[in-house]
């Protein structure tokens, strides 16, 4: 007989558990550190590892949750369709400083990674971490590097990125909400978004259409810098 | 019945993508998934597609973006060939780079709006 693990609605019912268990501390805290996906991710990876589950047998279940990611993306078209006003308004401001973010996390991460000592695989696949996850796997695999590496520092980054944007908010207040709302969504994609959203509508809209953006620069942008890069090696 | 429809319209523009990525591989690598992001916002600007043809999906899909990380973010718990110090290092690289690329964004997008504002 197979294992009650191995059937979809494990993997499935374990999503949901843990993610409902992160909305509950989220509401019950109101802590900028209490993030869904956080503590999703810490109660499953602590529920497999406890009962000694593979993995293998998670991912079943949760496959069928990561396939929606296609169709999300889609989906964030409508965000850019219902805020095409504001985002002709800045268009020109946006595409700045999204170009200027993506060159931005493109110089950090390959500074960092050789100041540490991390070898060229990695610093490649750590280079879409600021991107939603699809686009992120198209680019790791047109770039070369470790895809299962990309999609966790994907999610680790929009969690980071999450924590992160209120501490900014609090520090430099006069900041513009478009601008916010921009950071937000080119350092941290959807997950970032999410927390952006809670900010205020206009941090929200610009952090969505910053998704799609961010993510199309980064696409065009980091082949091209890496090939520039490769003539100086 | 309505949202099976919508999702259906929300999968052909993805396969739309798709064929249209196979279309430009020998030029350009643009994600499929992407190609049909931009064809909703362009179908949707011009009319060819109403709002609420795809909104009970769309704000379906829209409202619960968190839910759908969770399990890519369990892969973390499967990464093999990567020691605790190169993990530890993979972090504290994506920690300082967010918070750099995102205070960057930011001010940068600022002064872009206060300036264009000066200007007009």
């Amino acid at each position: 007989m197979m294992p009650l693990t191995s059937t979809p609605a494990f993997g499935i019912l374990l999503t949901i558990v843990g993610y409902a268990l992160g909305l509950w501390i989220k509401e019950k805290t109101k802590s900028v550190f209490a993030n869904p996906i956080l503590i999703a991710l810490v109660f499953i990876a602590g529920f497999l590892i406890a009962t000694g589950i593979p993995y293998e047998a998670y991912q079943v279940g949760g496959n069928a949750i990561h396939y929606f990611l296609g169709p999300l993306t889609v989906t964030l078209g409508l965000m850019l369709y219902r805020q095409r006003q504001l985002i002709q308004k800045h268009f020109i401001s946006l595409i700045i400083g999204i170009i200027s973010g993506v060159v931005t996390s493109f110089i950090t991460i390959l500074v960092l990674g050789k100041l540490l000592g991390v070898d060229m695989e990695m610093i490649t696949s750590l280079m879409p971490k600021s991107i939603t996850t699809p686009m992120a796997l198209s680019l790791v695999e047109i770039i070369g590097g470790n895809p299962a590496i990309t999609v966790v520092m994907v999610i680790i980054t929009g969690i980071f990125g999450a924590l992160i944007a209120p501490l900014l908010v609090v520090w430099f207040p006069k900041l513009h909400k478009v601008a916010v709302g921009v950071g937000i969504g080119t350092a941290a994609h959807a997950v970032g978004t999410s927390k952006a959203l809670e900010l205020g509508e206009t941090e929200g809209a610009l952090s969505s259409a910053a998704i799609g953006l961010a993510g199309l620069i980064t696409v065009l942008l980091v082949p091209l810098l890496l090939s520039v890069l490769s003539l100086f090696n | 019945m309505k949202i099976i429809y919508q999702f259906g319209i929300i999968l052909s523009f993805w396969m739309l993508g798709e064929g249209l990525n196979r279309l430009l591989l020998p030029i350009i690598q643009i994600p499929g998934a992407i190609i049909g992001m931009i064809f909703i916002a362009a179908a949707l600007s011009t009319g060819l597609l109403k709002e609420h043809h795809i909104k009970d999906i769309g704000d379906l899909l829209l409202n619960n973006i968190s839910f759908f990380f969770v399990p890519a973010s369990v892969g973390i718990i499967a990464l093999s060939g990567v020691t605790g110090t190169l993990l530890g290092k993979l972090l504290l690289i994506a920690l300082i780079s967010t918070f750099t690329t995102m205070l960057v964004t930011m001010w940068v997008t600022h002064i872009c709006i206060q300036l264009r504002r000066k200007k007009s």
